[in-house]
């Protein structure tokens, strides 16, 4: 499909194209000017000034980086502790149960594979309440332990299966020669499968670490207080509910808050693209 | 690929690295032996704004005197939805800072308790505070808060854009604001008379002196009838939808302040609360009544897990301090606010100030707000169905309708 | 696969799953029950506390474990409904009332010529030469529809239906939203990946690099969306650059059609960087070989996307499509829309707002109104539904056979 085409066409590509550019940037770069305006308004009655910086200033990172009155830097160590170990633990239960399916084959095998992908049919939002009662029954309400244990549950579903799609690529023969080499299953999981799963494992966690950094509803119910208890969304979003919404710190805190993220994407966005679609297209 | 995963294990191992530098939780403070054990009270409360700084500072004051007990002010995003979850959890906050229409639903579930189980009787009750705010802290013969401000709403001017003649002189008369809205829209092209978030936004607390002006009792009394499709309904529905014609068709607590600010809205409809932002603004404002609004009083409930943890006693104190008339005076003269503590409203400076005069001229035509559980039934439909009116998904009538058939149907499920 | 002593090879299988088991069973399905015990019962805001002498209530509600304290409030403890089925009845119930089942069945026949003209181009495909292409047969579906819509009077069933329930109105609207929203995503995803999937397009890698960028603050939607929800404002950054240009903008968000049309469009920044990166991944792995041999027979573009590219793309992006489609970007979406408007417009009380969809539906009524039995209820419906769903989806897009095993 690369013949080049008419250049009637190749034009209208490239007016898609910049299209799509404008229509992807703007918001970013609209959040971008916004957070070194002085003043608590979103927006410049200058026109040039929205879309080009007319006026800059730091004042704005430099209040939600002092900690007062807002304790920003606690919050993203906070949501970077929380996502961190959410990473970690689905990266362990995800990819066992993702071994056993892809490997072993045992009664109720199907079943509960289906089972893990019907059951996210379930509203999310009604087993918000029995879900805290349950973390409270342990004495992890209103803990991050609390929260950590939520979030790896509720990215179980997705990891599993990628993990599963991409250990079904695996030619199962390399690990049967470790095994007839005295390995025993667990040994040759180990040995042979996780090693040449990274590729997977790397999006997969990725992906659980976005899950947990940006996740908001649960968090703002799992942890309604204190202030310097909250994750980053739930903190950022605190700013915006409020009577008169300070703008120029939320849009200080939004770009610090997203810049990194888009930093890490587009880094490595050749690898998230090739481990989200291995399963299916290797199939 | 390799680059990949030691980029990602770095990732990792900073986050853990960063997190591991966490203080660890404050340390509380030394107990020496003459001080009693450290108790920390968690407030949970709807301050906000340029209005919380005079409030923290009076708790300041109370931990100043009090170094035993550490005071924590938070504001969740949503009360009722943390509340819901944290006080059976036994998480939940030792003190509510609450409007008294949540007095009802609270006590219902078990959230509050009643204060007179703690020491508080109706005698000290009658002799602190203002007969209105006692009559909105009780429910069933019970107490359950003690009362910080009375709050109602009023037209709030800038002096550089409207005199009080762009106004009507008698605060009942609807007819004349709106025609002067619309001299005043004329007259000044893009810009508007006032902003209310009642109206362009589901608001039934800011709407309501339009409806009750136009002669609405209430929405739904303390026995669970509703007024909402009356004729004086009709008539403020009416009304609304002409009055939409000269006023913003979207607005919020910020949208009207940026408006009033900026000086595309010469007033707001708005209460003492707002007052404190106006000040830091460096408005000119006046105040005037109109229409009759809800009269509600901001209250500090005790929730049942200040009891369990034994810290209720605490609490009590705490919410003592904080409406005793010292301090309810420093409170109202930092805020603007109405006290409801009797001393401090009768003193002179407070009864000096501005705000006084004008939101005390509403709060004397309004309605007082329901305290029973009642009152969780009129918020929802009031709001959609003025909304509806609002944009024309319905007409009047017809919202006025089945607003009474939704508020009727949540209070038969009660009965 | 090497095979061990049944007892051993249960024990490790254990090992393996069991933690995943384990948190499946806490967190996704005790859930479940708690939601169906509840919705037989009459819990909402005047009896919110449970009775924890009746022995289902001791054991399924957390309230009455012995780590809880007593509640002491002054409310009624729920019971069981009577008759039990009561708040399902007065979410569906009416319809299936006669009215209700004659407005069903009017719009189940408006999906007749759609099915027959898939059916008929299928064996259309079989046959040597076509005697019409497949696109002029969904032309004629499409036009059969249309009148028969005009026939039945579709419009005055519509009306019935929405009067007679909130469950209705709800779902039906989340489908329009999930039939709009779905396809305009993977719609744009294709185009784009089809333009920078050709190496004549200078700054390709640019231009990759860049649509990454909404995915990436797509998981930090909660504050995406107030920017955007600011976008859509009267005193907003939409309306300001058009009276800057002379024009009259309106509150978008006041109106329930271009609310909803916003929420879709803010959607569309959301996932498309993802449905792009996923077809340009797919295209990517298409062997040239294929186009060169088509080349050869004198095939034009068009004929090359519908016969080569789109049929390669299909194992590969069909079951990301259905994932989306049941899940958060789709049916169960929740965020953005409760960022954006909170489900309003209103379109009067008592009635579900102009964006309200399931998700925000249930939220709203837990939340907002303590309806616990009857969210419970809607969402044990909705559940079995999505679950029907869900099976049915695996089935025709093959996720767990074709595509993984």
């Amino acid at each position: 499909m690369s013949r080049k085409p008419r250049p009637l066409v190749l034009v209208l590509q490239y007016i898609f194209l910049g299209l799509m550019t404008l229509f992807a940037l703007y918001p970013i770069w609209f959040v971008i000017l916004a957070s070194g305006r002085v003043g608590s308004r979103l927006y410049t009655l200058n026109l040039l000034g929205m879309f080009i910086p007319t006026e800059w200033t730091f004042e704005n990172y430099q209040v939600m980086l002092s900690g007062q009155p807002y304790p920003f830097l606690t919050w993203m160590r906070n949501s970077l502790f929380v996502a961190g170990f959410t990473t970690i633990a689905c990266l362990l239960i995800a990819t066992s149960a993702a071994f056993a399916f892809s490997r072993f084959r045992f009664y109720g095998r199907e079943f509960g594979l289906i089972l893990l992908l019907a059951i996210q049919a379930f509203p999310g939002v009604l087993s918000l309440v029995p879900v805290a009662q349950l973390l409270t029954a342990f004495k992890l309400y209103a803990s991050h332990w609390g929260l950590i244990l939520a979030y790896t549950i509720g990215n179980l579903v997705f990891t599993t299966w990628l993990m599963k799609g991409y250990f079904d690529t695996i030619p199962i023969e390399i690990e049967e020669a470790a095994m007839i080499d005295g390995c025993g299953p667990i040994q040759s999981f180990l040995l042979v499968g996780l090693p040449m799963a990274k590729p997977a494992l790397a999006v997969t966690a990725l992906l659980a670490f976005m899950g947990g950094w940006g996740e908001y509803v649960f968090a703002s119910v799992l942890i309604p207080a204190p202030d310097v208890r909250r994750t980053l969304m739930v903190g950022m979003y605190s700013l915006a509910n409020t009577q008169s919404i300070p703008w120029g710190y939320f849009a200080a805190g939004a770009v610090m808050t997203i810049i990194p993220v888009i930093l890490i994407y587009t880094y490595f966005q050749k690898y998230l693209v090739g481990g989200l679609t291995l399963g299916g297209v290797k199939g | 690929m390799k680059k990949f995963w030691s980029m990602l294990s770095v990732l990792l191992i900073a986050a853990m690295l960063l997190v591991s530098c966490t203080p660890k939780a404050t340390a509380t403070p030394v107990a020496t032996e003459e001080t009693a054990k450290p108790v920390t009270i968690t407030i949970w409360h709807q301050w906000d704004g340029a209005y919380l700084t005079a409030i923290q500072a009076v708790f300041d004051a109370y931990t100043a005197a009090h170094p035993n007990v550490t005071i924590d002010l938070t504001k969740p995003d949503n009360v009722s939805d943390a509340l819901k979850v944290a006080i059976p959890a036994g998480e939940g906050p030792d003190i509510i800072g609450w409007a008294n229409d949540q007095i009802g639903s609270q006590a219902l579930v078990g959230n509050i308790v009643d204060l007179g189980t703690l020491g508080v009787d109706q005698a000290f009750l009658e002799s602190t505070y203002e007969p209105a705010a006692v009559a909105g802290v009780v429910w069933q013969g019970k107490i359950w808060a003690l009362p910080e401000s009375q709050e109602g709403i009023a037209i709030v001017y800038n002096k550089a854009l409207a005199s009080e003649t762009d106004f009507p002189a008698d605060p009942t008369d609807f007819a004349d604001l709106l025609a002067k809205a619309e001299a005043f829209a004329a007259a000044n092209s893009g810009k508007y008379l006032i902003c209310n978030q009642g109206l362009g936004n589901a608001d039934a607390y800011h709407v309501a002196p339009v409806y009750f002006g136009h002669g609405m009792p209430t929405y739904i009394d303390d026995a669970g009838n509703s007024y909402l499709n009356s004729a004086e309904a009709q008539a403020a529905a009416e009304w609304i939808v002409k009055f939409h014609e000269v006023a913003p068709a979207e607005t919020s607590h910020e949208i009207c302040k940026t408006m009033l600010v900026e000086g595309n809205a010469a007033a707001w409809w708005t209460g003492p609360w707002a007052i404190a932002d106006l000040e830091a603004a460096g408005i000119d404002y006046g105040i005037l009544p109109m229409g009759s609004p809800f009269v509600g009083i901001k209250s500090l409930m005790i929730s049942r897990n200040a009891v369990d943890r034994g810290t209720a006693e605490v609490a009590l104190d705490v919410i003592k301090f904080f409406t005793n008339a010292e301090n309810s005076k420093t409170i109202a003269l930092a805020n603007k606010t109405i006290p409801a503590n009797t001393a401090a409203l009768l003193d002179a400076d407070v009864q000096a100030m501005a705000t006084v005069a004008g939101f005390g001229a509403a709060l004397n035509l309004g309605v007082p707000m329901a305290n029973t559980p009642f009152a969780g039934a009129q918020w929802g439909p009031v709001g959609d169905m003025t909304n509806a009116i609002w944009t024309g998904a319905q007409t009047p009538a017809d919202a006025l309708a089945a607003a009474q058939a939704a508020a009727e149907e949540a209070i038969a499920g009660m009965k | 696969m090497v095979s061990w002593s049944g007892r051993r090879k249960a024990l490790t299988i254990l090992a393996f799953i069991g933690p995943t088991l384990l948190g499946i069973l806490a967190l996704n399905i005790y859930p479940i029950i708690y939601n169906v015990y509840i919705s037989f019962t009459n819990r909402n805001q005047y009896h919110p506390n449970p009775d924890c002498t009746v022995f289902l209530t001791s054991v399924i509600e957390p309230g009455c474990w012995p780590m809880f304290r007593s509640n002491a409030g002054m409310g009624q403890p729920y019971v069981i409904q009577e008759p039990l089925f009561a708040n399902y009845d007065s979410l569906i119930g009416k319809l299936f009332t006669g009215e209700g089942v004659l407005a069903l069945v009017k719009l189940a026949l408006l999906f007749a010529p759609l099915i027959i003209a898939g059916q008929v181009n299928k064996r259309l495909d079989r046959q040597l030469t076509r005697p019409v292409s497949s696109f002029w047969v969904w032309i004629g579906g499409l036009a059969i529809t249309v009148l028969l819509a005009w026939i039945l009077n579709v419009g005055g069933a519509m009306k019935t239906l929405e009067a007679s329930s909130d469950f209705f109105i709800v779902v039906f609207r989340t489908l329009l939203f999930v039939v709009i929203t779905v396809p305009l995503n993977y719609i744009f995803g294709l185009i784009l990946a089809l333009v920078l999937n050709g190496d004549y397009i200078k700054g390709r890698t640019f231009f990759r690099a860049i649509m990454i960028i909404p995915w990436a603050a797509s998981t930090m939607f909660i504050i995406m969306s107030l920017i955007w929800q600011f976008f859509f404002r009267e005193q907003g950054t939409i309306n300001q650059i058009l009276r800057a240009f002379g024009g009259e903008g309106l509150a978008w968000l006041a109106n329930g059609n271009y609310a909803l049309a916003a929420i879709i469009l803010v959607n569309l920044w959301f996932s498309f960087p993802f449905c792009f990166n996923i077809i340009l991944g797919a295209l990517q792995s298409i062997p040239a070989d294929q186009y060169e041999a088509a080349d050869v027979d004198g095939a034009t573009y068009w004929q090359q996307l519908v016969n080569i590219t789109l049929p390669l793309l299909r194992p590969s992006v069909m079951p990301a499509i259905v994932l989306s489609a049941i899940g958060g970007g789709g049916f169960q979406m929740f965020g953005t829309v409760w960022a954006m408007t909170g489900g309003g417009p209103s379109q009067g009380a008592g009635v579900p707002g102009a964006t309200e969809l399931v998700m925000v539906y249930a939220y709203k009524q837990v939340f907002q109104y303590n309806a616990y039995a009857k969210a419970g209820a809607f969402a044990v419906i909705i559940f079995i539904f999505l679950f029907i769903a869900t099976l049915y989806s695996m089935r025709i897009s093959r996720i767990t056979q074709g595509a993984y095993e």
